[in-house]
């Protein structure tokens, strides 16, 4: 099938703000970073504010005020929906709480995403649902909707579903909380697979724990409204 | 109060009565930019298979469509009967009885279906899209859809809005087979009135204008009444406490603009007749 998706290698801001419709202040302002190209990146703000932000101007979510994003040079911030796609697909994202569609039992929601763009062809997305589902004890609720199951499987349904269409870059917002350690294992273990054979090049997250950050040597990419500076890989 | 200080106020009373004439122009603007981006987006999303927008679409129809019709064969019902007692008594005493087929075109056909089909969509249906669109905001589920590169315009404001037009069509055309021949059972029983005589005169009075006047009000009806309810839905931003906002200021808008819209045709439809015939 032909590949859709574009090549996201080299992440960048330049001279970029972004606020809230209704704040005070811009969250921020006037930003010229290169994002760090290590595989893990932790991201983290002193003051706890624009960490999620951060990975929904990455991933497209939100559009910034002013300034430019840039991936490998091309300036994305000012595209329509349709032309950002390319790139949009080649990125995965779970949110921090909710984004399950409510109406769609949780098989249907990890095949949305590949019966949608039809990406693979439809045993491929059934196998890699199923394979999914298995790793992650969900096969029993295949069926349910989000509503139905606990909190800590529907967080790991959104996590997986930002896996499935084998992404290049995954932005994960706060992945571990509400995961039971048999859960983190599992994700664990299914990141080093993407990692080692499904194309997963880069992994942008958040989190309180520096479990995963130390796990795969990740290097704190940390942010405030006025700068954004690395540190060199976690200590395992 | 000091010169500048009078001059401050008025000002600001300038600025608030130019927001007050401004809001409801720059509310209308968008609500018609969503129409349009909706199809655009529709048009151009080359992913979105017909099937998917059918399921949608097919879910819609039977939620504003099919559960409806209890409530619209009551309605129907009732207003038909009105208008048929009401006007065939008084008519016959005025003599103009062969005008009930006439009457009950002008009445059921052009005003009342388009009208009352539509504000019982707004109560069922409007707010049931608003407060469902608005949940999935609260949820992030539109953000999601659009994180998997799904444009949420396409693959959740168009299907309602399709279905949505489908279904205020077809209960508006299900209120006029239920107003007239229901109306005609329910005056049978209570007054003498022949069925030829009743269906010859509805067949005579039945135009092909009434058809174009009832197809325009209610795919209209039912695009504004969709669109205003996915638009309000959309605009939840903060939480789940503006949900239950949202879905009033639906009913409220959604009411406003079909009713304007209904009188504004009726009336430039009576200002062309009326030049037609030169009395203007």
């Amino acid at each position: 099938m032909k590949p859709r998706t574009k090549p996201v290698c080299n992440l960048a801001f330049e001279d970029l703000s972004f606020s809230f419709p209704d704040a005070k202040e811009p969250l921020f302002d006037k930003i010229t970073f290169e994002m760090p190209k290590s595989k893990a990146v932790w991201v983290r703000s002193p003051g706890g504010r624009g960490k999620s932000t951060l990975l929904r101007l990455l991933c497209g979510l939100y559009s910034p005020q002013s300034g430019r994003y840039l991936i490998d040079g091309q300036n994305v911030s000012e595209m329509s929906f349709e032309e950002f796609l390319p790139y949009r697909l080649a990125m995965g994202y779970s949110f921090d709480f909710g984004g399950l569609i409510n109406n769609k039992s949780i098989a249907e929601n990890l095949l949305l995403p590949l019966q949608y763009h039809k990406l693979v062809s439809p045993e491929e997305a059934q196998d890699r649902v199923e394979q999914a589902m298995r790793l992650f004890a969900l096969a029993e609720n295949r069926d349910l909707r989000p509503s139905a199951i606990p909190g800590s499987q529907r967080k790991m349904t959104c996590v997986i579903r930002a896996f499935i269409n084998w992404p290049q870059v995954v932005f994960l917002d706060d992945p571990l909380t509400g995961l039971k350690q048999d859960n983190i294992n599992d994700l664990i273990y299914y990141v080093e697979e993407s990692f080692a054979e499904r194309g997963l090049r880069q992994m942008f997250f958040t989190s309180e724990s520096p479990l995963l950050a130390q796990h795969f040597k990740a290097e704190e990419l940390m942010i405030s409204c006025d700068w954004f500076t690395t540190r060199p890989a976690v200590a395992a | 109060m000091s010169h500048e200080n009078v001059l401050r106020a008025v000002n600001s009373s300038l600025i608030a009565l130019g927001r007050r004439i401004t809001g409801p122009i720059e509310y209308s603007i968008e609500v018609f930019l969503m129409i349009y981006l909706s199809l655009r987006a529709a048009f151009f999303d080359q992913a979105q298979g017909l099937r998917s927008v059918f399921s949608v679409v097919s879910a819609q129809i039977y939620f504003t469509g099919f559960q409806a019709l209890p409530l619209i064969s009551v309605l129907a019902l009732a207003s038909g009967s009105v208008v048929i007692l009401q006007s065939s008594t008084n008519l016959s005493l005025l003599g103009g009885a062969s005008m009930l087929g006439d009457l009950m075109v002008v009445i059921v056909v052009r005003e009342l279906a388009p009208l009352l089909t539509a504000l019982i969509v707004i109560a069922r249906s409007g707010t049931a899209v608003a407060s469902e669109i608005g949940n999935m905001r609260v949820n992030k589920e539109i953000e999601a859809l659009e994180a998997m590169g799904i444009h949420p315009l396409s693959y959740v404001v168009f299907p309602r809005l399709m279905g949505g037009i489908i279904s205020v069509i077809c209960l508006a055309i299900y209120y006029v087979v239920i107003a007239i021949l229901g109306g005609f059972i329910v005056t049978s029983l209570l007054h003498q009135l022949t069925f030829s005589y009743y269906a010859d005169s509805i067949a005579r009075a039945f135009s092909s204008v009434d058809f174009g006047l009832f197809l325009l009000k209610n795919t209209f009806s039912g695009a504004i009444i969709f669109t205003i309810s996915c638009y309000q839905g959309m605009m939840v931003r903060n939480g789940p406490h503006e949900v239950p906002q949202v879905t009033t200021k639906a009913v409220v808008n959604s009411v406003i603009y079909v009713v304007g819209f209904n009188l504004g045709v009726t009336i430039l439809f009576y200002l062309g007749r009326l030049m037609a015939l030169g009395l203007i």
